[in-house]
């Protein structure tokens, strides 16, 4: 690929302000002219430093993962099809809850029903274009095995 | 245990997220969640649900408030099973709803209610002179909950999640130069607002 010969520190610097030192991250069309920058400037070699140290700060963030009892309630949400979510104070361990429990949330989750926007979402992205199609299992396999 | 060998057999013909595999593979995923198959919405849940909850933690600054949207944006997604386009990504598609989710609830927050761990003026270090790792993230992260929602959004998406610009850009509605435009701000912000304790949070001398 030709080296682009409008790609200067100023272009580098505003790549790196937008996408930081992980050169995966940044934009293929500009990654070859950037990288040619570095290879040959100093100046351009200390501002990917400077970014690279932005991003080991960035990495000192906190790393939440969901608790055990949020993933029971989604995968309880998953096997009811609700339409409403259940508050947090409804909690499910691995297993169903005495059948009692589960009245008691049932009739919880109609009272909370009215109190809950409908959850359908709007988006673009959920117009339907046709019926989902068959995808054989085998094809998924074939597409494995051609790595 | 059935269900746990069967998302091991799963996990063996779903790639990671990338390209046009992933996208048939992530239909065939929800055409069994759509069937009412335990194991693929198992599945599912085992490959983004940690990811949705870290997004929404990013965007609202709590575990309690983020679990809840991570729930919702679930919810809405099995519900979505029998109407899921054939070219559509989960990842992307969760990652929008609990944007949307996330905003709406911002947009409701008083301005009196604080992120939960503020802690830009956190305590120094310890007695061997570094902070310890539960101190750097009360600080990076009250850092990232001071920025713009937009801005914090965008580097939520692109810096923590990996998405490309252009799946952000989608997911946030906005064009890629404006993403771009967003991510520069929010990281020019954090490095003001993080140089002071650079040193204590790399541990360096």
């Amino acid at each position: 690929m030709a080296e682009r010969q409008d790609f200067g520190l100023e272009q580098l610097q505003a790549l790196l302000d937008s996408y930081g030192a992980n050169r995966a991250r940044w934009p293929t069309g500009l990654r070859t002219a950037a990288e040619a920058l570095i290879d040959r400037d100093p100046e351009a070699r200390a501002a990917l430093a400077e970014a690279q140290r932005l991003d080991d700060l960035l990495s000192g963030a906190s790393d939440p993962l969901a608790s055990p009892e949020l993933k029971a309630r989604v995968l309880a949400d998953a096997s009811a099809r609700r339409r409403f979510r259940l508050p947090r104070s409804i909690s499910f361990g691995p297993f169903w809850k005495p059948a009692a429990t589960l009245a008691a949330a049932a009739i919880l989750g109609v009272a909370l029903g009215v109190l809950v926007e409908p959850p359908l979402p709007t988006t673009a992205e959920l117009s339907v274009e046709g019926e989902i199609g068959e995808l054989a299992l085998s094809s998924l396999y074939d597409a494995e095995s051609q790595q | 245990m059935e269900t746990m060998t069967a998302v091991a057999a799963l996990r063996a013909i779903v790639p990671p997220v990338s390209g046009e595999r992933s996208r048939a593979a992530d239909g065939e995923l929800m055409r069994r969640v759509a069937a009412g198959d335990a194991a693929a919405c198992r599945f599912v849940a085992d490959r983004h649900l940690d990811g949705i909850v870290r997004f929404a933690y990013r965007m609202l600054g709590n575990q309690a408030d983020a679990e809840d949207v991570a729930q919702e944006a679930f919810m809405r997604l099995w519900q979505t099973s029998k109407r899921w386009k054939p070219n559509a990504l989960i990842k992307t598609w969760l990652h929008r709803v609990a944007h949307n989710l996330a905003i709406d609830r911002l947009r409701l927050r008083k301005p009196s209610e604080a992120v939960e761990d503020a802690g830009l003026s956190d305590a120094g270090p310890g007695p061997g002179g570094h902070l310890q790792r539960d101190q750097v993230a009360r600080i990076v992260d009250a850092a990232i909950a001071a920025l713009p929602d937009r801005q914090r959004a965008a580097l939520a998406l692109v810096h923590y999640e990996e998405m490309s610009n252009i799946d952000a850009a989608k997911i946030m509605g906005v064009s890629v130069e404006a993403i771009e435009s967003l991510l520069a701000r929010a990281r020019r912000a954090l490095r003001a607002s993080l140089s002071e304790r650079r040193a204590d949070l790399l541990g360096e001398p």
